[in-house]
């Protein structure tokens, strides 16, 4: 995954200013600023729903910014993506957008997609909210859902923002322990991470980056 | 100098129209070719989609449509019984025929669905847009073309379709009843009388005005629903935007192909 001179703003905010840099692949990045300085935008950008304005983002010697929504897709298919806020669909239940990426790409049977769901949900125990809506579900609820949504169809990368935010250390524990054992079964390789949150660290081995200045910069593997 | 700014007024906002008009076509255009291209995913999603739409707007717009045509047939008929005493009772039929089929029919079939489902469309889409709802389904490799858009607009027109024709049927039931009550004639009568006055020419106007109509709003509710950038408190302005949007077109676009018509027929007569 690779920046090419690239640049990004919204509106009049520069987010991103002639950055070239290279996404290390095969383990966790933890992406790090202040607040609102764009690390959603970037994570955005890497998951291809947003077009930077200048520069090139590749994945695979592809760029991205050239593809259309169907030549992209089977990149996008290794992706799985977590907002951190909102993100669900409001009229379905939280088991049916958990089950949406499997089966509207048909990747299993309905009976499979369910069993799946399912078995995640009581994971976490907050099974009892699989047939409420979002906006009848607690915010921690919907935030996991958001998150194992990502990672429901075993994509090779997981892109996650803010994925600790509102909740509690014991989940996030559970989470990052789920995603880790994923990676053992070959599922997913990489894991980048946007937030601001220090207790990344605490649960994953991650190597760092920071939004500054408009630039990236890697600082260090801890 | 006056006049040049007006003129160049009046360029700009036609200009800006028709942009408008070619972003909504290129939409409907994408939105069939991303179903189409997307035949292997979720059809069954879609169609569970579209069924639903029909629902929403076709089946439970029934209590306020019967109402209104079975006012609208009564209110014809009765001036259609006024005017009998001009023209015997036969003028019932294609009062009937002339009002409800081709004119009354479509728009307020058009108005009653602009009001009901094309404002929940532009406030639903405009809140998924704020709830990054629709940047949820492109992450999740599901083009919100053919996922959110093809199955309401195809679900939204063959509402309108089923309900106009629903409208008229009933609307021809109210006008039984006064020609029945004022008159005594009797239903194989009236029925002759109706069929008598309808021509190919009403189910072409039927068609058009009702495929047209649809489509474009459903489109326009999409568009405006679409137009939504971060913020919930959009969603009221684009919902009024899309139902003065919709009503325009309408009815200009139902005026049009009534005025064509005649005009044709003006034409074909040697009278013009």
């Amino acid at each position: 995954m690779e920046f090419k001179n690239l640049s990004f703003s919204v509106a009049d905010q520069k987010i991103l200013e002639d950055v070239t840099f290279t996404f290390s692949l095969g383990r966790w990045v933890w992406i790090s600023s202040e607040g609102g300085v764009g690390k959603s935008s970037l994570l955005q950008i890497m998951a291809g729903l947003k077009l930077s304005q200048k520069g090139s983002y590749s994945v695979n010697s592809k760029n991205v910014e050239e593809l259309s929504f169907e030549e992209f897709l089977p990149l996008r298919l290794q992706m799985g993506y977590s907002f951190d806020l909102g993100g669900l669909i409001h009229n379905r239940s939280l088991i049916e957008n958990l089950k949406l990426p499997l089966n509207y790409h048909k990747k299993k049977t309905r009976a499979e997609a369910d069993l799946i769901a399912m078995d995640l949900l009581r994971q976490f125990d907050i099974q009892k909210y699989k047939d409420h809506k979002p906006s009848d579900a607690p915010g921690s609820v919907r935030k996991l859902v958001v998150l194992l949504r990502s990672l429901i169809h075993l994509p090779q990368i997981l892109l996650w923002d803010d994925p600790t935010m509102g909740l509690q250390d014991e989940t996030c524990q559970k989470l990052f322990s789920l995603v880790k054992k994923l990676q053992e079964q070959g599922a997913v390789t990489s894991v980048f991470i946007a937030s601001q949150d220090q207790k990344i660290l605490k649960h994953a081995d991650c190597e760092k980056v920071q939004l500054s200045g408009y630039h990236l910069e890697r600082l260090s593997a801890t | 100098m006056t006049g040049l700014t007006f003129i160049d007024s009046v360029g700009r906002k036609l200009l800006d129209q028709l942009q408008y008009f070619f972003q909504m076509l290129l939409m409907l255009y994408l939105s069939v070719r991303a179903t189409l291209k997307n035949q292997s995913h979720g059809l069954r999603t879609i169609f569970g989609i579209l069924s639903l739409q029909i629902f929403y707007t076709g089946v439970n717009a029934l209590p306020l449509v019967t109402v209104l045509a079975m006012a609208t047939g009564c209110v014809v008929a009765l001036q259609g019984v006024q005017l009998s005493i001009l023209g015997g009772v036969s003028m019932i039929g294609q009062l009937l025929v002339v009002f409800v089929v081709r004119e009354v029919g479509p728009l307020l079939t058009a108005l009653v669905v602009i009001a009901r489902s094309g404002t929940a469309m532009a406030s639903e889409l405009g809140n998924m847009r704020a709830n990054r709802e629709i940047e949820a389904l492109e992450s999740m490799g599901i083009n919100p073309l053919s996922f959110i858009v093809f199955p309401r607009l195809v679900g939204g027109l063959i509402s309108v379709l089923c309900l106009s024709l629903y409208f008229i049927f009933i609307s021809l039931l109210g006008g039984f009843l006064v020609a029945k009550f004022a008159h005594d004639i009797s239903f194989n009568y009236y029925m002759t009388l109706i069929l008598n006055s309808l021509t190919f020419n009403d189910a072409y106007l039927f068609l058009i005005k009702n495929t047209f109509g649809g489509v474009m709003i459903f489109a326009i509710s999409c568009q405006q629903g679409f137009s939504v950038r971060k913020s919930p408190t959009e969603v009221p302005a684009v919902t009024t935007q899309a139902v003065v949007k919709s009503i325009l077109f309408v009815v200009v676009f139902n005026s049009s192909v009534t005025v064509l018509f005649y005009f044709k027929d003006y034409l074909f007569s040697g009278l013009l």
